[in-house]
């Protein structure tokens, strides 16, 4: 799987709460973004782990997978037409984390929050190209929106089950006692594969 | 016939084609290593050599491709080493015999890739090379072939090893269908590197076929120096019925000679899926056909891995920042082993458009060789510009030339005798660049006249050591301004005089010409300007200092170097309206802060120190200053990096009041309210708390920072102990926001009058007053907002 990650400006000035309309700038911290980008790529280490998982049973309350059941009707409806689910972790790796903080400690802060927001977007970018690329390669399916432990009423204390299944520790991703994951840019999560009407 | 006669033929030279898939047509076992053949099967090997004779090869390659120990080892014959070569070599001998054709041993890949990527190390890279080069010379080759190498770095440690044995070279590798090496090198950094390291031919093979090939060939032969050597393979492989067939046969191979020998390509051979058929179309192609010549290139290039730099025209800047004398902080940093700081300023300056990067780790009482090793691995990961090692001792100078994968420029050698003898041996064998400094035993000499002198006296030691002018750059040396009032002219007229006299390159460090002096940035900036003007090709300066950069701009512009201006007019143009709205615009250190012009802020700090307090600058400057970039963050009309430019422009000023405030302090002013901020336990997300500090640090508080994960008791204690007003407490979690409550709770119980204020992701204004926290700051500048009202209500 090529997983490259193309980072958007549009995105990361986005994370930087920057307003399309009304945010006034100049070229000077613009071009401080476009550096930190750059050099915010050299700093991603993409993990991933994941596991295909058959839909045993959904009966709109419950989803019963192979090897783990989420009691949740949300989710349930996520998956409803799903044959499958993709079970995954993605991280971009604590070397970005660990120069937010030196960045802080140097007096820069400035360059560490744009590094910060370059960091949420990368694992979101890493994120959608290993779902398009993982049900690409999965056949001729259509994916479901994902959906991630800490969203709506899905526990975040759900990620110690998923973590454990998917042997996250092997790439790095740990969980505290309070269910805080690290490297601190991760997602954990599932989405659904439905498989496409006309079979192609 | 010997190679040396070769390369004087004007017409173009046949190289024979495959032996491995030949020997797979001959029906060689998967997995058995080919080199076996030579003493099992050797009249299988020399029907081989034969037919390629017979088709008008006029240099066969011996069947040693994999025998380098290494490899050899994978399939257990490390001790037949001798052996096999000797009887490969043997065999083509035989088959050439009484034809004058000469025969080539080959040397490829050792199988396992050079540190940092892979365990072998470049010294024993070198050796491996070189045991392998010294048993085919003495088997008895004419020559040598290095081929299919995939990393630049390899091909290195293959050329420095084989070039002991003193056979003439040729060196080619192979590319990817985007035109780089597997490990990412272009075509034209290769050819660069080959030939400096003085590989005799250079060139590219297997790959995939001639099409491919010839892209290749027009870069490299658009910077080769010495003849160039094309031998694709016969097309693109493919698998039909799960054999590799490749597709070109041998007429539309031999279609695309006409067109190499266009370029200037004088060697042309087969590689993967070529047959004696093949060769015998070349053969027949290539005889009416005149190799082109061209003018001998003498422009200078610096590379890394993967990027290569042409020191023209336009002056270039090399960064000097990493460098520990003088700068404690880097110092520290790399006594300690840590190289993060050092490769953070190797990114800013490459940002600010550094490019090549100075290199200096000279910190005494600590392992230099280790130190210039370790970095050199670092940035030549994490950057693309070539580096220039700078240290007085030749050791350290080789460990960072062995390290580093590409052209390096050596920062330098001097007019001593003794240190020409031991430097420039290893520029030569390394194939770098060199800087020579105009000093000699007898110190900088004030003449320009002497410097000349000292120049000759260097550059005629680089003319023995067979390092070509054009990788010579004579730094004339800058004199303090205060110091040698007149003699500065004569920097200017030696840069002039040794470019003209010698044909090579002028580097300057300019800086040291406003030591002592005060608007040192003036000086320097008005010196370069002059240099420039006077020719020089390469300057030594900090790339962050915008003045330098502009005016190198306006001086290249000036002195005809920046052709029609495009450098100049691509950086400000539209800057115009820019100006005027700037000068209209107030200089207040207010306004300064506002705008997130950190540079003015030193300077307008010290022109209000001389007239006002400086209580009464953080009051009446600083915090309104952040106070209005606060309403227009919340507005939106800024976004937060501006947010942050000016807490860290404030700092700057804060930085120097401290100073201020630490002597009136003893004069009995009020004491300075105290913030306690902790991110609760369990919980690592600081990133919110950290801005909140960046911006309340300037509000003339002492900050009390406990960091992440803290737990309940040393919060309290930290409260005791600094008699602090405010306690700062964020939470990005439900699963830890559970923890204020109780911390809130403690300090009530331990009788503690601190004011307490909360935020974070999931905490709401609702929960704060829920668990009787005074106040709830939604973001950093609301946070900002609300502490100083505590402070205030406290008091």
């Amino acid at each position: 799987m090529k997983l490259d990650i193309n980072i958007r400006e549009k995105e990361v000035l986005r994370y930087l709460k920057y307003d399309l309309d009304r945010t006034k700038t100049d070229d000077k911290i613009i071009r401080l973004v476009r550096e930190q980008i750059k050099i915010g790529v050299t700093l991603v280490y993409p993990g991933l782990k994941y596991k295909i998982l058959p839909v045993l049973d959904n009966n709109g309350e419950k989803v019963k997978l192979s090897a783990l059941v989420i009691k949740n009707k949300n989710i349930a409806r996520l998956l409803k037409d799903a044959e499958k689910t993709v079970l995954f972790v993605t991280t971009i790796g604590s070397a970005l984390e660990k120069e937010i903080n030196r960045l802080f400690s140097a007096g820069e802060p400035t360059k560490a929050v744009i590094l910060d927001a370059v960091g949420s977007e990368a694992v979101e970018v890493l994120t959608d190209t290993v779902q398009e690329a993982l049900t690409q390669q999965a056949g001729p399916y259509r994916p479901t929106p994902r959906f991630s432990p800490g969203y709506g009423d899905w526990p975040v204390n759900e990620n110690k089950a998923i973590l454990r299944l998917l042997a996250a520790q092997t790439i790095g991703v740990k969980m505290s006692a309070q269910c805080m994951l690290s490297p601190q840019k991760t997602v954990t999560g599932i989405w659904g594969l439905v498989r496409k009407a006309d079979g192609r | 016939m010997t190679f040396k006669n070769l390369l004087r033929k004007k017409k173009i030279i046949i190289f024979d084609g495959a032996m491995g898939t030949m020997l797979q047509r001959e029906n060689l076992p998967q997995g058995v290593c080919p080199e076996t053949y030579n003493l099992t099967h050797p009249q299988i090997i020399k029907k081989i050599h034969q037919a390629y004779i017979d088709a008008g090869a006029q240099v066969i390659i011996a069947n040693t491709f994999g025998a380098n120990r290494l490899k050899l080892r994978g399939y257990g014959l490390e001790a037949d080493q001798e052996k096999l070569i000797s009887a490969g070599v043997r065999i083509a001998r035989e088959a050439a015999k009484g034809t004058g054709i000469l025969v080539a041993g080959d040397i490829s890949i050792l199988g396992e890739l050079l540190a940092p990527l892979g365990k072998v190390s470049f010294s024993e890279a070198v050796d491996l090379f070189a045991e392998q080069a010294w048993l085919l010379k003495h088997s008895g080759c004419d020559c040598l072939i290095i081929e299919t190498m995939t990393d630049l770095q390899e091909m290195r440690a293959a050329i420095i090893g084989s070039k002991k044995a003193g056979l003439p070279i040729i060196a080619s590798m192979t590319f990817e269908k985007d035109l780089r090496t597997v490990t990412g090198t272009d075509p034209v950094t290769a050819a660069i590197v080959m030939q400096s390291l003085d590989a005799d031919v250079i060139g590219a093979n297997c790959s995939a076929g001639p099409q491919e090939l010839l892209a290749v060939a027009e870069k490299m032969t658009s910077v080769a120096k010495v003849p160039v050597i094309i031998q694709p393979n016969a097309g693109l492989p493919r698998l039909e019925n799960g054999k590799t067939v490749f597709p070109l046969e041998a007429a539309e191979f031999a279609s695309f000679t006409a067109a190499f020998a266009k370029l200037g390509v004088s060697f042309l051979g087969g590689c993967c899926g070529t047959t004696p058929e093949h060769i015998k179309m070349l053969k027949a192609g290539s005889l009416k056909l005149k190799v082109k010549t061209k003018d001998k290139s003498d422009k200078t290039y610096l590379t890394s891995r993967t990027k290569t730099v042409e020191i023209g025209e336009y002056p270039v800047i090399i960064g000097e920042r990493i460098n520990p004398t003088a700068r404690k902080a880097l110092a520290e940093a790399i006594k300690s082993g840590n190289f993060s700081l050092a490769s953070e300023e190797a990114r800013s300056q490459v940002s600010a458009g550094c490019d090549l990067l100075d290199v200096n780790v000279s910190v005494p009482g600590t392992n230099e060789k280790e130190s210039i090793r370790k970095l050199v691995f670092d940035l030549s990961s994490q950057i693309d510009k070539p580096l220039v090692l700078d240290s007085p001792n030749p050791e350290v100078i080789e460990e960072g030339l062995k390290q580093f994968p590409g052209k390096a420029l050596v920062n330098s050698v001097t007019g001593e005798k003794a240190k020409l003898k031991k430097l420039l041996p290893l520029v030569k064998q390394y194939g770098a660049a060199v800087i020579g400094l105009c000093i000699d035993e007898k110190g900088i000499p004030k003449t320009w006249q002497k410097r000349v002198e000292i120049a000759g006296k260097i550059i005629k030691e680089t003319d023995n050591c067979g390092i070509p002018r054009s990788d010579v750059f004579i730094d004339c040396l800058t004199l303090a301004l205060s110091a040698e009032p007149g003699g500065i002219m004569d920097t200017i007229r030696a840069i002039t005089e040794i470019k003209k006299k010698y044909a090579v390159k002028t580097v300057l460090g300019v800086s040291n010409v406003s030591h002592g002096l005060p608007n040192r940035s003036l000086v320097n900036a008005t010196f370069l300007g002059i240099a420039v003007a006077a020719g020089l090709d390469a300057v030594i300066m900090n790339p962050l200092d915008a003045k330098m950069q502009e005016t190198l701009l306006a001086a290249a512009y000036i002195s005809g170097k920046d052709a029609n201006g495009q450098k100049y007019l691509s950086a400000f143009s539209g800057q115009r309206s820019e100006d005027s709205q700037k000068n209209k615009a107030d200089t207040s250190l207010r306004s300064a802060i506002i705008m997130g012009d950190k540079d003015g802020i030193l300077a307008l700090t010290e022109q209000l120190l001389a007239g006002a307090r400086a209580l009464d600058i953080i009051n009446l400057e600083i915090i309104p200053a952040l106070e209005e970039v606060g309403i227009k963050y919340e507005n939106r009309e800024y976004f937060l990096p501006q947010l942050m430019m000016a807490a860290e422009c404030a700092q700057v000023a804060m930085k120097r009041l401290r100073q201020e405030l630490a002597k009136d302090s003893s004069a009995g002013s009020p004491k300075q309210a105290t913030i306690v901020f902790a991110t609760v336990k369990g919980d690592v997300h600081d990133i919110g708390k950290n801005i909140v500090i960046a911006i309340l640090q300037n509000y003339g508080y002492k900050i009390v920072d406990l960091g992440k994960d803290v737990p309940q008791g040393k919060i309290i204690a930290a409260v005791k102990k600094h008699r602090a007003e405010v306690v700062a407490l964020s939470a990005l979690m439900t699963t830890t926001m559970v923890e204020m409550p109780a911390i809130i709770k403690a300090l009530k119980q331990a009788g503690l009058k601190v004011k307490t204020v909360i935020g974070g992701a999931v905490v709401t204004g609702e929960y704060a007053a829920s668990i009787g926290a005074d106040a709830y700051a939604k973001d950093a500048v609301e946070a900002a907002r609300v502490i100083k009202q505590l402070i205030a209500g406290s008091s």
